[in-house]
């Protein structure tokens, strides 16, 4: 159960930064920034 | 080798050459014939280019579209002709959409069959098609007694479109003599087509059906999306530029192909699924229960498969109309006809709520799955909570006092969950969810014996859980605190948010549960009835739900025939409130219902026959 | 058999319930009927007839306020407020380095963005960079507004800025709208013909038109006559009405010439027309 809530622990934060980075890429892509300036 | 099967084996040789030569004939005809046409108006035009053509310069060789008025439209027999037509459109498209993707999910269960030498996949698979059998002539009629209403009633506007349309037309009629050899030889030489090569040769047949039928509804498509988005027609007079391709080749085109393709897969297998259901409800045997309960099972399946992406092929759809007229776009969901699509959320949430109840309800088939019950009830309040932000208006309907009161047509704290951004994260949340339901279903009768299944299943969870927390942030960011096109933008990442957990999801799961045990043999069979109402509720409301969305795709040309080219000036050329719509779909629908019947009626009966053999 | 009837009736209920909320659960849009086509008998207007008939075009057949409205934020307000008005703007925009028509007048403006949209596009409402204009020539296809009803709303964009008028009533463009001979040869066959031959419409409530200037004539023979509505007609000031839409009603704003312009039959078939309007 301990392995469980670690390996869920380091994996949500890895997660979260993918998904930050994935976003980025993505709005970059679109010509736009992930956060929004005029 | 006897003379015999020697014959045999030419005959069906011959045949399969035939086929492949008609459909590839009828499919390349349409751009070389094109070309063609092309060449010819080159000829005409004394050595100037198309492009000349197109730019008026040359005096046009096609004539402008007819402008018409009411006294061109015949009134017979009393009949209201856009009833008449819309009703038998409509019966058309569900039973084409239906006979489209029976194909098409049949093919994949009988490869999956040769795949795991497992006969009861082909069996299946040709319980499938025999249950579909009835629909494909049923389907001609209706789509041969739409032509001729439409000649009957618009015949300016037939003739219009059959005089830009009428290279592909006639190849659209040449290629049913491909689809129906290809679907008779498949059907018939079932159990003849068997074993090794022959089972290959079978195989081959049924891609070419799917290949056939799809070209059928690519042409039948340009039709519909010409009169939406004209193109290779003259702006201002409506005459043909003499490129059929061009016609064909128009704005929505493609939009529409990817729409039906995937809709047509979803509404298939919910049609399955309710034949299914019916012949559970109503047999008693128990083997006879647990072959019906693993048929609605697999049908669901489709249905969920085709659902998922669904929702995206349709925002695509929006996103291209509104690129295309930006009028259009705006009329479809922020003017007239903004409030059906609130009718649309409550059809979608009982879509995802009828796909989702009916997992649930299956995870019985396990003793397994009693690890995984106490998940069900936050999954489902998720899932509800989605669904009521999905639904909720934007703009409310306000008395002038009711007005001052509030101070604006907007609710003060629901009101900002009216707009896209909001929708969209429900909806993805939703898909997710869904996929929830799918994934805890598929693992809970397996006990993984990898080493590493705990830490394996934690990076799921965190996957999951980084997604919807991304897509949550994404829609309530942008959608709140940025402007329009950061708030259209970050629809993009959302999407893909929902697309990695699944594609994430599942390598995991073929890498976590390879060589898993099963925690007991599924009982199939061991599901309550109203699990079995789960499925007839998703045949219904995907029924209804294409009704509507076939009135708002007509609706939206508003009174014209072809958009801003040529004028529907008939008595019946207004736009209708969507309760009367609803009601002239909801008499279709019980009409659709009652062929249905008629057509599991049929497939019962000849079963009986070859059961007495 | 029990069963198959149980489910027929469950899926006869769930048609049901979607049929019945689609008629009582959402409000009941009705959506404009199709244009129709308005004859306009444009050497007899007043230009605060004209500016009318522009607010009528605007609210209307132009379908400006689909996309022009505070609601979807997709096009920029051009009879709001003073700082928004496009005829305040317009000077301003002429001299903005990423104009690229061929205007030299705030009026040449406003028509060129009516026609030539693109020609420049409002900082955010575009694509490309706010090089392209999602809004269609008005001209053509769908809306299809003539280049009289362009000035109509071109005249109401400037008045509602507040901003002197500087857009003449056209003349001559329909050659039906000259002089005496208002009309083309053939008299008009139907009552809803003459309405539109003679324009009723841009000031009258009446048949499908809903004009909002003079009186509201859809119901005017339940309380008129014939000798009356005749009177009417061939001579508005020998009686003006007591209601106009918003305003008591004012002499002078009714054509007086309609004896010398229609037909006998013409005149007749309105007529009573107007005496079966209960």
């Amino acid at each position: 159960m301990k392995s469980f809530y670690g390996t869920f622990a380091v994996a949500l934060v890895v997660s979260v930064v993918f998904f930050l980075l994935f976003d980025a890429g993505l709005m970059k892509l679109q010509g736009l920034s992930l956060i929004y300036h005029k | 080798m006897s003379f015999f099967s020697g014959f045999k084996r030419l005959t069906c040789l011959t045949l399969l050459l035939s086929v492949l030569f008609a459909g590839g004939f009828s499919f390349t005809s349409i751009p070389v014939f094109a070309k063609i046409a092309n060449a010819e108006e080159a000829v005409k035009s004394e050595g100037t280019t198309t492009e000349a053509v197109k730019e008026g310069e040359k005096k046009a060789e096609y004539p402008p579209a007819p402008k018409l008025t009411a006294a061109d439209y015949p009134q017979i027999g009393g009949f209201n002709p856009r009833v008449l037509v819309w009703i038998v459109a409509q019966l058309h498209l569900w039973f084409a959409a239906f006979v489209l993707a029976v194909p098409i999910f049949v093919l994949i269960i009988e490869a999956i069959g040769m795949a795991t030498k497992d006969q009861r996949y082909d069996d299946m698979a040709y319980e499938f098609i025999k249950v579909s059998m009835a629909a494909y002539s049923i389907t001609a009629i209706m789509g041969g007694l739409l032509t001729f209403t439409l000649l009957v009633f618009y015949p300016d506007l037939f003739k219009y479109m059959s005089s830009l349309f009428s290279r592909s037309m006639l190849a659209y009629a040449f290629l049913f003599f491909a689809e129906s050899a290809s679907l008779y030889v498949y059907y018939y030489g079932w159990h003849w087509l068997e074993g090794g090569f022959r089972k290959w040769v079978h195989l081959t047949i049924g891609l070419v059906l799917n290949f056939v039928g799809t070209v059928l509804m690519l042409l039948a498509n340009a039709w519909v999306t010409f009169s939406m988005s004209p193109n290779g027609v003259d702006p201002a007079t409506g005459a043909f530029l003499g490129s059929e391709w061009d016609v064909i080749h128009n704005f929505l085109w493609n939009p529409l192909n990817l729409h039906r393709v995937i809709a047509n897969i979803a509404y298939g297998g919910s049609i399955i699924g309710a034949y299914a259901a019916y012949k559970f409800l109503s047999s008693s045997l128990k083997e006879e229960k647990a072959h019906y309960d693993w048929m609605g099972y697999t049908a669901n399946v489709i249905a969920v498969a085709g659902l998922l992406p669904l929702p995206f092929a349709g925002y695509w759809l929006t996103a291209e109309i509104y690129a295309y007229s930006q009028q259009m776009g705006i009329t479809l969901m922020g003017g007239a006809f903004a409030w059906l699509f609130i009718m649309q959320a409550v059809l979608i949430g009982a879509l995802f709520l009828s796909v989702n109840y009916y997992l649930w309800c299956g995870m019985g088939r396990s003793e397994g799955s009693i690890r995984y019950t106490k998940y069900i009830k936050w999954i489902a309040a998720a899932i509800v909570g989605c669904f009521l932000v999905w639904f909720t208006p934007h703009t409310l309907v306000l008395t002038n006092q009711e007005l001052k009161a509030l101070g604006g047509p907007y609710h003060k704290y629901l009101g900002p969950l009216g707009i896209m951004p909001a929708k969209n994260t429900a909806v993805n949340i939703m898909i997710i969810l869904t996929f929830l339901s799918f994934t805890l279903y598929r693992r809970a009768n397996k006990i993984a014996t990898v080493s590493w299944a705990a830490a394996g299943s934690a990076v799921q969870a965190a996957i999951f859980a980084g997604a919807i927390g991304n897509i949550i942030w994404l829609g309530v960011y942008h959608g709140y605190f940025t402007n329009t096109a950061y708030k259209v933008a970050a629809s993009i990442p959302q999407v893909l948010s929902t697309l990695v957990v699944i594609v994430a999801t599942l390598i995991i799961d073929s890498m976590m549960f390879k060589g898993a045990k099963d925690v007991g043999p599924l009982q199939w069979g061991k599901i309550p009835d109203r699990s079995q109402y789960a499925l007839f509720t998703l045949a219904v409301s995907f029924t209804w739900l294409m009704g509507l969305m076939g009135y708002v795709r007509s609706g939206i040309r508003q009174h014209w025939h072809v958009n801003s080219i040529m004028r529907d000036n008939s008595l019946q050329a207004y736009t209708p409130t969507i309760g009367y719509a609803a009601q002239i779909v909801t008499t279709a629908a019980v009409i659709f219902m009652a062929i249905v019947i008629f057509v599991f009626w049929l497939s019962n009966i000849s079963a009986k026959k070859s059961a007495a053999h | 058999m029990k069963s198959f009837l149980k489910i027929v009736l469950f899926c006869v209920l769930v048609f049901g319930g979607f049929v019945g909320f689609a008629n009582f659960g959402i409000p009941q849009v009705k959506p404009a009927p199709p244009p129709t086509e308005e004859k306009l008998d444009l050497g007899n207007m007043t230009m605060d007839q004209f500016i009318a008939l522009g607010d009528k075009i605007f609210n209307g057949k132009g379908t400006c306020t689909l996309c022009h409205n505070n609601v979807g934020k997709r096009a920029p307000m051009l009879d709001g407020a003073a700082e928004e008005a496009v005829a305040n703007n317009a000077p301003l925009r002429l001299k903005d380095p990423r104009y690229k028509g061929k205007a030299t007048t705030p009026e040449e403006y406003i028509r060129e963005s009516m026609k030539e949209p693109s020609a420049f596009v409002v900082a955010t409402f575009g694509s490309d960079g706010d090089t392209k204009s999602p809004m269609p020539n008005v001209t053509t296809g769908s809306i299809g507004m003539s280049e009289a009803e362009v000035d109509a709303v071109i005249a109401f964009l400037q008045n509602k800025a507040g901003v002197e008028v500087t857009v003449k009533i056209p003349v001559g463009a329909p050659p039906s709208a000259e002089g005496g001979e208002a009309a083309p040869a053939a008299p008009a066959k139907t009552p809803e013909e003459v309405i539109a031959k003679f324009g009723c419409g841009a000031c009258h409530k009446i048949g499908k038109e809903e004009g909002a200037l003079g009186p509201d004539l859809t119901h005017i023979g339940k309380s008129k006559n014939e000798a009356y509505l005749r009177r009417g007609i061939l001579d508005p000031e020998a009686e003006i009405a007591k209601n106009c839409p918003g305003a008591p009603c004012s002499p002078g704003m009714m054509p007086a010439d309609f004896g010398a312009k229609m037909t006998g039959s013409e005149l007749e078939m309105l007529v009573q027309y107007l005496v079966k309007s209960k």
